[in-house]
């Protein structure tokens, strides 16, 4: 998939911007505080209906404007065209999602269908952060690849949610929910095995994926890995019945403590995800560099898994990444993304890009000042 | 503001409705105001009788002016067939269908702990003796949600010991609805869900 054109009304500090892409790679140049971010963040929007970033939709809405309304021209694979249009009104805090003039019926539905995948500093905390902040990148990952675990994940979580109002409310009335808890023990099984099974075949799969785009970026011999850690202990070759009868049985084990702490302590929502370089836990024993380059190559995976997946080329936006890795590790990647697929890159610094994109004729130049985007062809890029 | 006390007391009303706003409310408040004196009282009147003459099926649950009900009384129904819905607006849309010519039994929701509704909320007690009564089959036909599937699995539980048949509506694609254009996760859980023939 392509994004061939763009166009942002009202959206954070862009009152009206329009642009079209390059197929290849799109370099977005400026100073902090320009708007660079904010034009990955509108891609995001058309592809994924909401920011990589930001939790609500109103913040994004330009400072005094009551609505922005984002719209892109998207080409797949195939070369069919899509007109996709984002519009939000901060009055009835409605947002709306139109292919092709005609409006998507759940937002979920379209999650998938325009692959993208982001690297942004905020992307960071999935090596470093908690558990959740790696379940949500493997969650993100497989529901761009498979609708029906988006629904499954969905469905576990507000079963979650009504089996701990009933613990809590037991506990609080210090009285035994009985029976009226069993068929929600029994929906949190059944959703959350489907997790569970979906979550390690993913993780086996990718952990090839990840070994492989790090050895490309490093050109060394260290082994990067991923080990999917289940809350439901259970034997590596289980099956699906086995898996659920277990979840069950560590369930009922749980249940006297689940009912002094008034939540369900067991399942898909306490899994662990462990990243691993040269068999050491990456959290605690990995440098700054290898913490960077791990999520790099996470990033390179999930691009080739979605492509595998979708069967559509994602767009990839890489935000303020090259900043942070050095010059060697830069040119790899800018070497590697070149290939890959259309790119949008923002950086404050031309030096990185300089020498790297004069073989990439197709290339594109853009430079943002307060909100306002010039575009200059990469044919006559100087530095 | 320049308007009228009345007009503002009626938009007032009209906006505790559910789906509608301020500004519907306002316009339907200045339409009420146009029309002729005579449909006024009509609605008023009819909005009134819903309250004074509707009331519940002591049998099935369901609404109505009459009690049992009319398909309760009506003794054409095929009197061992039970269809457990969530809804009254539920049995309207399978009567529509017309293929279901069996009873119904109406609990007026779904379990839901995070809406405070559990077994007791609902008319689940009302349900049992007339299972024990000769029924050969009841059918589950609850809303294809978590809360929906909650309900099922409670109620096949709470059945089990009656003996009796206890199914399930499938849960995969809406009738009318084309194998192509469906998404992938209701064809898939259509193909899981899927019965002999
Ligand atoms: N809702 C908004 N309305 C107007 N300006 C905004 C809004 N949200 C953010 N901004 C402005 O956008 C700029 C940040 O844009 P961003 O794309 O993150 O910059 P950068 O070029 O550093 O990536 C800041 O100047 C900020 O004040
Ligand atoms: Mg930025
Ligand atoms: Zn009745």
């Amino acid at each position: 998939m392509r994004v061939t054109g763009l166009r942002l009304e009202n959206f954070r500090n862009h009152a009206l911007t329009r642009l079209s892409g390059s197929d290849s790679v799109n370099v977005f140049l400026g100073d902090n505080g320009e708007g660079k971010t904010n034009i990955l963040e509108a891609v995001s929007y058309l592809c994924l209906t909401k920011s990589f970033y930001a939790g609500n939709d109103r913040v994004a809405a330009q400072i005094g404007k009551e609505y922005f309304v984002l719209e892109g021209e998207l080409r797949s694979d195939r070369g069919l065209d899509f007109t996709v249009r984002v519009t939000f009104d901060a009055a009835s805090a409605q947002k709306k999602f139109l292919v092709n003039n005609a409006e998507v019926e759940t937002l979920a539905s379209v999650v998938g269908r325009f692959p993208v995948v982001i690297l942004s500093p905020e992307g960071g905390l999935v090596t470093t952060g908690s558990p959740s902040d790696r379940r949500k990148f493997i969650d993100i990952a497989i529901s761009q690849a498979s609708k029906r675990y988006l629904d499954e994940l969905l469905e576990y979580r507000r079963v979650l949610k009504q089996r701990n109002k009933i613990l809590l409310d037991a506990k609080i009335a210090r009285h035994d929910p009985g029976d009226a808890i069993e068929p929600w023990s029994e929906s949190l099984v059944d959703h959350g095995t489907e997790l569970i099974v979906k979550r390690r075949e993913f993780v086996k799969d990718f952990a090839v994926q990840v070994a492989d785009a790090f050895q490309k970026l490093t050109g060394e011999q260290e082994t990067p890995s991923l080990r999917y850690l289940p809350s439901v202990d259970i034997d590596d070759g289980a099956d699906s019945a086995a898996i659920a009868s277990e979840f069950a049985v560590q369930l009922t084990e749980n249940f006297s403590e689940e009912r002094r702490t008034g939540s369900t302590l067991v399942g898909p929502h306490r899994d662990e995800i462990e990243f691993t370089i040269n068999g050491l836990d990456l959290r605690k024993f990995a440098s700054q560099g290898q913490h960077k380059t791990f999520l790099v190559a996470l990033k390179v995976a999930e691009f080739h898994y979605l492509k595998e997946q979708c069967n559509e080329t994602p767009v990839l936006l890489l935000d303020d990444v090259f900043s942070e890795l050095d010059e060697h590790r830069s040119h790899r990647l800018l070497n590697m993304v070149g290939q890959l697929g259309q790119t949008f890159i923002t950086s404050t610094s031309e030096q990185v890009f300089a020498g790297a994109l004069e073989s990439n004729s197709g290339a594109k130049r853009f430079f943002v000042k307060q909100g306002v985007v010039t575009n200059e062809e990469a044919g006559n890029f100087v530095h | 503001m320049y308007t009228a006390e009345s007009v503002e007391q009626l938009a007032e009303q009209f906006a505790q409705l559910p789906g509608i706003g301020r500004k519907t409310a306002h316009r339907l408040a200045l339409y009420i105001l146009k029309m002729e004196r005579e449909e006024v009282t009509t609605l008023a009147q009819a909005l009134v009788n819903v309250k004074d003459k509707v009331r519940y099926c002591s049998v099935c649950s369901n609404i109505t002016e009459s009690d049992p009900c009319r398909i309760c009384s009506d003794v054409k129904r095929d009197q061992s067939f039970i269809c457990v819905v969530e809804e009254p607006s539920d049995v309207l849309a399978l009567e529509k269908t017309r293929e279901f010519r069996g009873l119904y039994h109406v609990l007026g929701g779904a379990l839901s702990p995070l809406d405070g509704i559990g077994p007791d909320e609902l008319r689940v007690k009302e349900l049992l003796p007339r299972v024990s009564n000769g029924v050969q089959e009841v059918i589950l036909a609850m809303n294809p949600n978590v809360e929906g599937e909650a309900t099922t699995l409670y109620l096949s539980k709470l059945l089990k010991p009656f003996g009796v048949k206890v199914t399930r509506i499938a849960r995969g694609l809406p009738m009318g609805s084309d194998l192509e254009f469906a998404d992938e996760a209701t064809l898939s859980r259509a193909l899981e869900g899927r019965v002999a023939v």
